[in-house]
């Protein structure tokens, strides 16, 4: 049985450096998996480029011979087609759009310096089989990471404009930059008490490693005896998703497994299932979600899928209920314990009252359990988008000053 | 070889790349690939804006050319401009490996070598486990219409145990590289994999959470190493400086930057993961001492910083892969040794704590390093072992705080990660440094 795993990517990149455009990098890379499915082994090959099919399905039954196990059924039958596309961009235009941009930026905000990438991509995966199975997601995306650094600061950089959008959106790129100048532009206090708001993702990289089904099967995963348990607060929950909005979420696996629905791997607290490839569900009995990832030309291994909260219909301000909300924007270098204690350092954040920027902060470490903070200190995930372009999560930690 | 654009700078960089990759996973076989890939990245400069075009269509080079050239206007001065002035021309063939030894080693050998290293795995406290080869050969051709002509080789072998070890109910994870530039330097290296794999669950066992304060800390010679490249290796690298001029005044050479016996240097020509005999735009290799003797004394660069900053190219713009544009990144970086024995390096210490190793670090105004493994120093001893989730320290202020660097000194490069810089990550690189003492550490 032959299989075909192709991804096409085209991009356009362009480079700020001293709020000027420098640089206009154009991509596009066609790479073809080939795959051989063979008494439970699996053979496979890639091309980067052109070539012909003929010499990757050669290679790929050549491949055999390393027998790499894999006793597992191609999908079947099914043909889906999503296309998240609908601009096609030029370059010309988009460097006027850029260039109009920074003009402004220079005007508007002398005082600050902008650098970094703006990128304009567009994705096609194309899974195809012998089995009549023909999978293909198409999908674009505006990715700004605009860094900001103030003329008198020594540092490489402060702060960003980070965010992502399916459409080549100069109104966004200039609300997220005035949201985020604002807050640049008037240093504030570190208040005592205040509710962190963050990508969800910063205080949850360990559970979200956690929940692989590797880790859970193999019970080296914090949440290995905790399957069916209410561990975290009711209004938490994380969803494996390849809902239309999600960006860059393929609607199915490197195996060609279909996610249809939201999938919870947290379900109000309660931990309901792991992310898991054909061979883990196999292996450890779970059901399969479809988190198989690798390159256009391995063996399909379990990776980690599109995770997502869901919103708790509540805006931010909403959840700040009259608190002050410490926005953080730079956080690196943190990490979780192997008993799920998680602390990073902040090295840049802005406050707000869940409308406006009020100010930046000075540099902070937060702290916690992810039991807590996912727990009794969790507020929630919210419904709007006040900055990044993103929801964002509201939980308490303990914040300590730093020098 | 090609037919340049008129009145445009262009560089074409073309790469082909042959790697191994072998992974047994828990006793499964999870992949076993040999690939060669080959792919260009060409740059157009009009003198006012980069044109670049990564391409897999490397019989098509020319039309890509032609193409990218259309986006830019020609300009007559464009071989005048400090920039192309400042890209070196150089013609060389330097293959310093041996790639008919590389493709010869057998796929089997390999293999083997990926089971016996699997076969080291038997505590029982080991609940996931990888065994993983890798190789890779890369074969860079690198033409400017300066008139550079470049053939040059890098070539690496490593091979790796990652392992989850479960014990009191915690899960910790642990490594142990080893990395070559034959086959041959990956073989008899069972007792390192032992005993890391024994420390591992010795630590995992007895590791107590740390008491969270400040504490005078000592740092083991890979943890000095990433110290180097994250604390102070990236503020060096000058494509965050130019036209800024705070950051020039602030990093003005001749600066006392630390304490007086901290040395740090880059270098290309070093053998391992930070070998880079010439960059991406064809500047041959170079040493750059970056701070001396405490004060600052160089930077990393770029044609672009180096004519923007009027100092001298360092051989230090590097891209990850065919597909990126060079940027201006380190090589080989590492502290330079001082004069204590290690013994002396944790002498004075009533109570502090000693990183062994670390899962990862990163560096801006504040670094930060995630210990792997930590242990308390007590009177001068290595003591128990103790959970710290991170270390941080304002950097500047830091390279004060040094206060004892050993005569020992140790060269790594991790087998399977990078740097990461922006878009870009990982790009190999190498680092070192000696024990190194430094009070003021907040650890957590």
């Amino acid at each position: 049985m032959k299989e075909k795993y192709k991804i096409k990517t085209e991009e356009y990149s362009f480079n700020i450096v001293q709020s000027q455009l420098e640089s206009v990098r154009c991509k596009n890379i066609e790479k073809t998996g080939y795959r051989i499915y063979e008494n439970n082994f699996l053979g496979v090959s890639g091309i980067l480029g052109e070539g012909s099919d003929e010499e990757g399905y050669r290679q790929a039954r050549e491949n055999l011979k390393l027998q790499i196990p894999y006793p597992f059924e191609p999908t079947k039958g099914i043909k889906k087609i999503r296309d998240l596309t609908s601009e096609k961009m030029n370059p010309k235009q988009m460097i006027e759009d850029l260039e109009a941009y920074l003009s402004e930026c220079r005007q508007l905000y002398p005082e600050f310096i902008f650098s970094n990438k703006v990128n304009w991509t567009v994705i096609t995966i194309e899974l195809t089989n012998e089995s009549g199975t023909q999978l293909i997601n198409s999908d674009q995306y505006l990715a700004a990471s605009i860094l900001l650094k103030h003329v008198d600061s020594a540092d490489i950089f402060e702060s960003a404009i980070e965010f992502a959008s399916r459409s080549w959106d100069m109104a966004l790129l200039r609300k997220e930059t005035k949201a985020m100048l604002t807050g640049m532009r008037t240093a504030a206090d570190l208040p005592e008490d205040a509710i962190i708001l963050t990508n969800w993702g910063l205080p949850a990289q360990k559970i979200i490693s956690d929940l692989s089904g590797k880790a859970m099967g193999y019970q080296t995963s914090l949440f290995k005896d905790k399957m069916g348990e209410q561990v975290f607060s009711p209004e938490f929950s994380l969803l494996q998703t390849s809902a239309d909005n999600q960006l860059m979420a393929p609607f199915f696996d490197a195996e060609g497994t279909i996610q249809e629905k939201d999938m919870p791997m947290i379900d109000q607290g309660r931990i309901v299932r792991c992310y898991t490839d054909k061979q883990c569900a196999e292996q450890f009995g779970y059901e399969c979600s479809g988190a198989a990832d690798g390159n256009y030309d391995d063996v399909p291994t379990l990776g980690c899928p599109n995770l997502d909260l869901r919103p708790n219909n509540k805006t931010v301000k909403e959840l700040l209920a009259g608190h002050l909300g410490i926005i953080i924007v730079a956080a690196s270098g943190g990490d979780t314990s192997p008993a799920g204690n998680f602390a990073t350092p902040v090295q840049y954040a802005l406050l707000t009252d869940g409308e406006r920027m009020l100010g930046h902060l000075p540099e902070f470490q937060i702290s916690g359990s992810i039991y807590d903070l996912f727990g009794k200190d969790y507020i929630g995930y919210s419904s709007d988008k006040l900055i990044f372009n993103q929801n964002l999560l509201a939980i308490r930690a303990k914040i300590q000053k730093l020098n | 070889m090609f037919n340049y654009p008129k009145n445009l700078y262009t560089d074409v960089r073309i790469e082909t790349v042959m790697t191994t990759n072998i992974v047994i996973e828990n006793d499964q076989l999870k992949a076993n690939k040999s690939k060669r890939e080959k792919g260009a990245l060409i740059r157009i400069y009009d003198g006012r804006r980069w044109y670049y075009k990564a391409s897999s269509e490397v019989e098509k080079l020319q039309e890509a050319i032609d193409e990218l050239a259309l986006m830019a206007e020609p300009n007559e001065q464009v071989m005048d401009t400090p920039v192309v002035k400042k890209l070196e021309v150089n013609k060389e063939t330097l293959m310093v490996f041996d790639g008919e030894a590389f493709l010869n080693v057998a796929n089997e050998e390999k293999m083997a070598l990926v089971k016996h290293c699997a076969s080291l795995i038997d505590a029982e406290e080991i609940k996931m486990w990888q065994s993983i080869y890798q190789d890779r050969r890369i074969v860079k051709d690198f033409y400017s219409s300066k008139g550079s002509e470049l053939h040059f080789d890098t070539q690496s072998y490593a091979m790796c145990l990652r392992y989850v070890i479960e014990a009191n109910g915690q899960s910790h994870g642990g490594s142990y590289d080893v990395m070559g530039q034959t086959f041959d330097q990956l073989l008899n290296h069972d007792d390192e994999y032992k005993r890391e794999i024994e420390k591992d669950i010795e630590y995992i066992k007895h590791a107590v959470p740390v008491k969270p304060g400040m504490y005078t800390v000592v740092m083991a010679p890979s943890v000095t190493g990433v110290f180097a490249h994250e604390s102070f290796g990236h503020k060096s690298e000058s494509d965050f400086m130019v036209g800024d001029e705070t950051m020039l005044k602030e990093w003005e050479l001749g600066r006392q930057v630390g304490c007086a016996d901290l040395s740090i240097e880059d270098r290309g020509d070093w053998f391992g993961n930070g070998y880079v005999p010439y960059d991406d735009e064809g500047t041959k290799a170079k040493s750059t001492q970056i701070i001396t003797d405490g004060i600052l004394s160089g930077r990393l660069h770029s044609a672009a910083t180096a004519a923007a900053l009027n100092e001298e190219v360092s051989g230090n713009a590097r891209a990850m892969n065919f597909q990126f544009e060079p940027l201006v990144r380190m090589t080989g970086t590492y502290i330079k040794p001082g004069k204590e024995t290690i013994e002396e390096v944790f002498a004075p210490i009533r109570e502090g704590v000693y990183i062994e190793c670390i899962n990862h670090g990163s560096g801006m105004s504040t670094f930060t390093i995630a210990p792997r493994r930590a242990y308390m120093i007590r009177d001068g001893k290595i003591a128990e072992p103790v959970q710290v989730s991170v270390i941080t320290g304002n950097v500047m202020e830091t390279l004060y705080h040094i206060e004892a660097l050993s005569a020992h000194f140790e060269a790594l490069s991790f087998a399977l990660g990078g740097c990461g810089k922006m878009e870009q990550w990982p790009l190999p690189v190498a680092f070192g440094g000696p024990y190194m003492r430094v009070s003021g550490i907040n650890v957590q």
